[in-house]
């Protein structure tokens, strides 16, 4: 290879990334060129305010690093705090925007990440609107976006471009969902553990059927199916995509069909950790967090019963309440409540009607658009 | 103080939703077991003498802090003496979730929630957050709501109204239990509501007050209505747990949602001993507010 090809390396063109997928609305995605990508956020927020912060990070890498936001909208104090923990990172190489991400993280051991990882550029524009502040590294097609809020785990693309119609069915099912797939194999374990006594009686029967005489005890049976779960995962993520169907084929038939039928494992256990399963990937950037929460709560479900489970949820909610990266809670808009930015939390109102940007983002300029009728007067 | 800066700080909103949750979640679902089982029907006057005895207290600590500038040392000196009492609580707390944890509903899981617990507070405690703790109470709360609509909606088809039962029973045995368990939140909130943490003014503290009263009032109304719905308490006497379980065995066809109320309970000691705890800390480190 020549040295001028190795200065011009060759790019992927664009494609719609696979984890922004939208019915209606922009379909482009980032690549692995930093100045593609920042030009399509440039396409879209031509303003002389768009800041660039250009940095190095990497001794042999020399990873270029660019700090973006909007100068008369981002909360300075974020920008200086961003750009300070960029300058402290000292390794060898960065080879992905995760790499930065978690870096970026103030907590030494975290569960959440303090930044989130978007492959669009409509989204990063949006979030930049925000207040918050866009992180791009080069070689790689994730940008980074601080700070970051557990809400936007429950924010589609799809709410803004498809009309407001069921937003807020959509997000409440998506939260819910999350519960369940952290939450039902550790509850099924506790009633058909401890409490049986909740069970209605003809659900009991046909539980007790279903397990009777079989191999295992209930909690190493889950355990099993969950691990099971887990390897069918991985494999079908790393395979090329025509194994991975039939890996899944071998997954429903093996595992979900003869396992129960010879009586390897029971059909309640495989079922309940299939729904789980499922609803995991209703918040894609949460899975491996799910993953790790649903094994931990099944242990102790399976161990402790439910008062252990709901002592476990308690402390889980207060170390995610407890979480404030970046000047902006966790779990904000939720706790600490903030009542202006329910029209983009769990609902959502249409936009003309979000006068303000969210007070859970540090901004220096909280007014969004003029009302309606500040709109017709000017006219 | 910008927007941002006041959501790190404890509001109002939350000590509020924190009485609420106290004065709702315990004092209504749970009375000590020793003052149920011999409460009977007279189990409504703890009512009453809850709602005076946290009117006074929240309403000295505003005094206290209305005269704190001029008599600075003395009232100072006045509220560090209020960490025995903390202190006391917190034991009386640790008494208490022992006995729970102990009687026929939790069988041998007792011990495991226990440690539970324990694991819970030192997680409150590495968080160094005092704020951690409301804003858990936040969430909690909805689930309190949910907890409370599930249990008492199907009592509405099972009204049976006495009245004599208002004039039964013998009162004076239930007053040291329950003097004894009113005094923890309140000096909790007390403090956090001076300590620097929360840099509350006076006029928040008279809105506290007044959910103090509001939540004082609601739980002497639900505790006489209850004595009249369902008269007294019954099978769950001797753990402390008013009966409002036998109602919601309407929900499921065979069980009882015993443990929804018994998970509330725990939840809400939980959540408590943490306050507490958090208080003493936050005063021990931080002080009185002397700004205000």
């Amino acid at each position: 290879m020549s040295e001028q090809q190795a200065k011009q390396p060759p790019q992927r063109g664009l494609a719609e990334p696979p984890t922004g997928q939208v019915l209606l609305g922009p379909r482009e995605g980032f690549v692995e060129n930093i100045d593609t990508n920042i030009a399509l956020v440039k396409k879209r927020i031509k303003h002389q305010d768009f800041k660039l912060q250009t940095l190095t990070i990497g001794k042999y890498t020399q990873t270029k690093v660019v700090v973006a936001y909007i100068a008369s909208i981002a909360e300075p104090t974020v920008v200086k705090d961003v750009v300070k923990r960029l300058k402290q990172i000292d390794c060898d190489g960065i080879i992905d925007s995760s790499y930065i991400s978690e870096s970026l993280n103030p907590d030494r051991i975290a569960l959440y990440k303090a930044a989130a990882a978007e492959e669009k550029p409509d989204i990063i524009a949006s979030r930049l609107l925000e207040g918050r502040v866009a992180i791009f590294v080069d070689g790689s097609p994730a940008v980074l976006t601080i700070p970051h809020l557990f809400l936007e785990n429950i924010q589609n693309s799809n709410d803004y471009y498809s009309g407001n119609a069921g937003v807020t069915m959509k997000r409440t099912i998506r939260l819910l969902g999350s519960l369940i797939a952290i939450l039902l194999p550790g509850f099924f374990l506790a009633v058909s553990l401890y409490h049986l006594s909740i069970i209605p009686l003809n659900t009991l029967e046909s539980i007790a059927n279903a397990t009777e005489n079989h191999l295992f005890p209930p909690i190493v049976e889950m355990i099993i199916v969950i691990i099971l779960f887990e390897i069918i995962y991985e494999a079908t993520l790393i395979m090329p995509k025509h194994l991975g169907s039939a890996i899944s084929i071998i997954a429903v038939f093996v595992v979900g069909e003869v396992a129960a039928t010879v009586g390897l494992l029971s059909a309640p256990t495989v079922l309940v950790v299939a729904i789980s399963g499922i609803t995991s990937y209703i918040m894609p950037n949460m899975i491996a967090q799910i993953s790790v929460l649903r094994f931990i709560f099944c242990l102790i479900g399976g161990f402790l019963g439910l008062y252990g489970l709901v002592a476990a949820f308690i402390v889980l909610l207060v170390y995610t309440a407890g979480i404030d990266h970046y000047g902006a809670p966790y779990l904000a808009p939720f706790t600490p409540y903030i009542a202006d930015d329910q029209k983009d939390a769990l609902t959502k109102v249409p936009f003309p009607e979000m006068l303000e940007r969210p007070r859970s983002i540090p901004n220096c300029n909280p007014i969004r658009q003029n009302s309606r009728e500040q709109q017709d007067d000017k006219q | 103080m910008t927007n941002n800066k006041r959501h790190q700080d404890i509001n109002l909103r939350q000590l509020c939703t924190g009485y609420f949750l106290y004065s709702i979640g315990i004092k209504v679902l749970t009375l000590p077991s020793t003052l149920a089982n011999q409460a009977g029907n007279w189990a409504w006057v703890s009512a009453i003498i809850g709602v005076v005895f946290e009117i006074a207290l929240v309403l000295i600590a505003s005094l206290i802090l209305k005269f704190t500038k001029t008599h600075h040392r003395a009232f100072r000196i006045l509220c560090w003496l209020l960490i025995p009492l903390i202190i006391a609580g917190i034991g009386v707390t640790v008494v208490q979730i022992y006995h729970i944890a102990f009687t026929n509903l939790f069988t041998n899981l007792g011990i495991t929630v226990l440690v539970i617990t324990l694991i819970a507070l030192g997680l409150f405690f590495l968080t160094r957050k005092p704020r951690a703790v409301f804003r858990s109470g936040e969430i909690l709360k909805l689930f309190f709501v949910l907890g409370l609509i599930l249990a008492i909606i199907p009592t509405l088809y099972n009204i049976k109204v006495d009245w004599q039962d208002l004039i039964k029973g013998d009162a004076s045995q239930i007053l040291p239990a329950t003097a004894s368990n009113l005094l923890f939140f309140e000096t909790a909130t007390f403090v956090l509501a001076f300590g620097s943490e929360t840099r509350k003014t006076n006029r928040e503290l008279y809105k506290l007050n007044l959910t103090a009263l509001l939540c004082g009032v609601g739980y002497a109304v639900f505790m006489v209505l209850f004595v009249l719905l369902f008269g007294g308490l019954s099978r769950h006497q001797t753990m402390g747990l008013v009966d409002m379980t036998t109602a919601s065995q309407f929900i499921t066809n065979s069980g009882s949602l015993d443990w929804l109320i018994a998970t509330s309970i725990l939840a809400t000691l939980i959540l408590r001993f943490g306050v507490q705890l958090v208080a003493v800390v936050t005063l021990c480190k931080r002080g009185l507010n002397k700004n205000d």
